[in-house]
């Protein structure tokens, strides 16, 4: 005989109890993935300027966690930025723009420096980290002419950090005793965190020029 | 199989002797490294270098107010640098003058021994330069970045378990590789003393043709080749010995042929010579004589020669319970008519078991003892039967009063060439010998108990046979 789902009157303690359990388990997974969402992602602002789609985040932060910490330990920290642009939310990408840019972090003054990899001569110093990540996203400005003229479209800016060397040059070889130590003490790795911020949905007719005329 | 055995004692034995202690080293290995690690100092290090990077910027936010408060105040002149010699100018300068800031505070490089205060003037840039006093910020900043990196670095592994896990691993690799070795050479030793084994096995089985692969000059190549010159002096011997015992039998059936035929032809030739020497004046009756003696000759010949075809051949064998106390009695019966003169007598004791063998052989040997025995005493003379038990055995025994046989002739008695009969042929005993060996038992000579000979027949009982 089946149990009715949803019972008036008297019920077992025994599975109110689980119920209960069940709930709470339940309420504590949502709101982590919610927490973890909001953490990860941020809503990203889309202006014109002239020829070029620039992008802020203001809530979109990336110093922060194990690679601040690593910056903040004299090391130096490449992160990958990309942007893309896309007709429909969850579409085929359109145009997109990926940019290396290496951080680093002076002790005393408190600041960060930055540059792109590709480019050297493009770096900015004495930066504070908000500075230090709006600088990042002026290197992503899209081209106007990569947006469609009478179609909604998305820009999705993603954010991760580039895998370091898997070995050092002067890292043992895997068949010497050092080596083999050294293989078999290392602790499984976190995965590396990831940035996204989206954009609203927005046609290209709406949003207005900076430029001066 | 036996040898498998020796080789999987080898195996266990170094199984046995090497993982105790291997595990025990394992273990006083791992427990030593654990409390050497236990000296690793990762987070003293990281204290440290946290502490000195508190202090070294305490120290520069001193010095860069200092700087500035000097500056200020008028009491250090500035170095001024025009906007139109900008390409000269460091990078860090150029930096500061590309930014929008005011002023910034620039360490010297590389060391960092000097701080630079720059400040922004129109379209000069101001260049203020303090001495650190021997402190090195540079070197204090890649001191404490090396530091932290150690103990990152550190703080990514987990030593304990990595130094544990290579010691196993290498351990296990060396010890497989030892077991492999150690299996490999158990199998190298093994095999040599299978091939000796299975070489002695054909050996005890007489086939001494068997040689073995000599594997070296170690012990159990030695071995090899002593049993390779054994097995080819067992062959040696037991061919020579073969031929030897074909050769004396030969000998003997030609000597007995030719003493058998010779007994038959003389008669023949001198009766052959007689007819020719009185061929003349010789009478019909010396004719029907000498044809008679002639008749006669020729058929002791044939009597002979069947003779020896009885004892050539391979009589087929119908064992069957033998009541022997009735044989006898029926034998002595049958042979008193031919010899009057001899008294037989009859014993039987009263446990006379029953005997198991071929009827027609054990009646045929009792009658040759009988027959021996009447021919020993001659008339007057005494023959004793007797039937019983002795041990597992149905026995016959036959003793005579007669004279008893010599030293030397007890040497040759059942051979197939002597005979003490008037019309024997040396055949009867080695016959009955044969037979009574057929049967599972012997004929044997015993001490005779009326002053001559003796002998005994034994046959197993119809009990030991059956059971």
């Amino acid at each position: 005989m089946t149990q009715p789902f949803i019972t008036c009157g008297t019920d077992h303690p025994h599975r109110r109890g689980r119920r209960r359990v069940r709930a709470l388990l339940g309420a504590a997974v949502a709101l982590a993935v919610f927490s973890h969402l909001s953490a990860q992602s941020a809503l990203l602002k889309v202006e014109r300027d002239g020829d070029r789609l620039r992008l802020s985040a203001p809530q979109f932060h990336v110093l922060t966690g194990t690679p601040l910490q690593r910056l903040r330990d004299g090391r130096s920290v490449t992160y990958v930025f990309s942007a893309s642009l896309q007709v429909e939310r969850g579409g085929a990408r359109g145009a997109s723009l990926t940019r290396q840019v290496i951080f680093s972090y002076d002790l005393w003054e408190e600041r960060f420096s930055v540059a792109q990899v590709d480019d050297p001569k493009v770096a900015r110093s004495h930066l504070t980290a908000a500075a230090a990540e709006a600088w990042c996203l002026e290197l992503l400005a899209l081209p106007v002419r990569a947006a469609p003229a009478d179609k909604t479209f998305v820009v999705k800016l993603e954010c991760s950090l580039r895998e370091e060397g898997a070995q050092a040059a002067d890292a043992p070889s895997a068949a010497t005793f050092t080596g083999l130590i050294d293989l078999l003490s290392r602790k499984t790795r976190a995965a590396p965190p990831r940035w996204e911020a989206v954009s609203l949905p927005q046609r290209l007719a709406d949003i207005k020029d900076k430029a001066p005329k | 199989m036996g040898v498998n055995r020796l080789r999987h004692k080898l195996v266990l034995v170094f199984l046995a002797a090497t993982l105790l202690p291997l595990a025990a080293i394992l273990w006083m290995s791992s427990a030593l490294m654990s409390r050497s690690l236990a000296f690793v100092a990762t987070d003293d290090v990281a204290t440290l270098a946290g502490s000195l990077e508190g202090v070294g910027r305490e120290y520069y936010r001193q010095t860069r107010q200092h700087l500035k408060d000097e500056a200020i105040s008028g009491r250090l002149d500035p170095q001024r640098l025009a906007e139109s010699s900008r390409a000269g100018w460091p990078a860090p300068l150029q930096h500061f003058w590309d930014s929008s800031e005011a002023e910034r505070f620039i360490l010297s490089e590389p060391d960092g021994e000097r701080l630079h205060y720059a400040v922004r003037r129109d379209h000069q840039l101001w260049l203020y330069t303090t001495s650190l006093d021997g402190v090195r910020m540079g070197e204090i900043t890649r001191q404490i970045r090396e530091a932290r990196a150690r103990a990152g670095e550190l703080r990514q592994r987990n030593l304990p378990r990595g130094f544990t896990l290579a010691l196993v691993l290498s351990s296990a690799l060396v010890w497989v590789f030892s077991l492999s070795v150690v299996f490999y050479l158990s199998i190298r030793i093994s095999r040599p003393i299978q091939q000796l084994t299975a070489g002695l096995g054909d050996v005890a089985a007489g086939r001494f043709g068997t040689r073995l692969q000599s594997t070296g000059r170690d012990e159990i190549g030695l071995a090899i080749e002593a049993f390779n010159q054994t097995a080819g002096h067992l062959q040696q011997s037991r061919d020579r010995l073969v031929y030897l015992t074909q050769v004396a039998s030969w000998q003997l059936l030609a000597r007995k042929m030719a003493h058998e035929l010779k007994n038959s032809l003389t008669p023949i030739r001198l009766t052959v010579e007689e007819i020719v020497a009185r061929q003349s004046s010789a009478g019909p009756e010396f004719f029907e004589q000498a044809a008679a003696i002639v008749v006669d000759e020729v058929t002791s010949l044939e009597r002979r020669v069947r003779a020896f075809s009885e004892f050539a051949a391979e009589p087929e064998v119908h064992p069957a319970r033998l009541d022997l106390d009735a044989i006898v009695r029926e034998r002595v019966q049958f042979l008193r008519g031919g010899h009057p003169g001899v008294s037989y007598q009859v014993a039987s004791s009263q446990d006379a078991p029953t005997g198991w063998a071929d009827g027609d052989h054990v009646k045929g040997i009792v009658t040759n003892l009988l027959e021996n025995a009447a021919e020993a005493a001659g008339d007057g003379g005494v023959v004793l039967a007797v039937a019983g038990r002795s041990g597992h055995d149905a026995v016959v025994e036959v003793h005579d009063s007669g004279p008893g046989v010599s030293g030397d002739a007890r040497a040759r008695l059942f051979e197939p060439s002597i005979s003490f009969k008037k019309h024997g042929m040396g055949l009867g005993l080695a016959i009955s010998r044969k037979n009574a060996l057929l049967a599972g038992g012997d004929l044997t000579l015993i001490e005779g108990r009326l002053g001559g000979a003796g002998f005994r027949l034994a046959i197993p009982t119809s009990e030991r046979a059956e059971r």
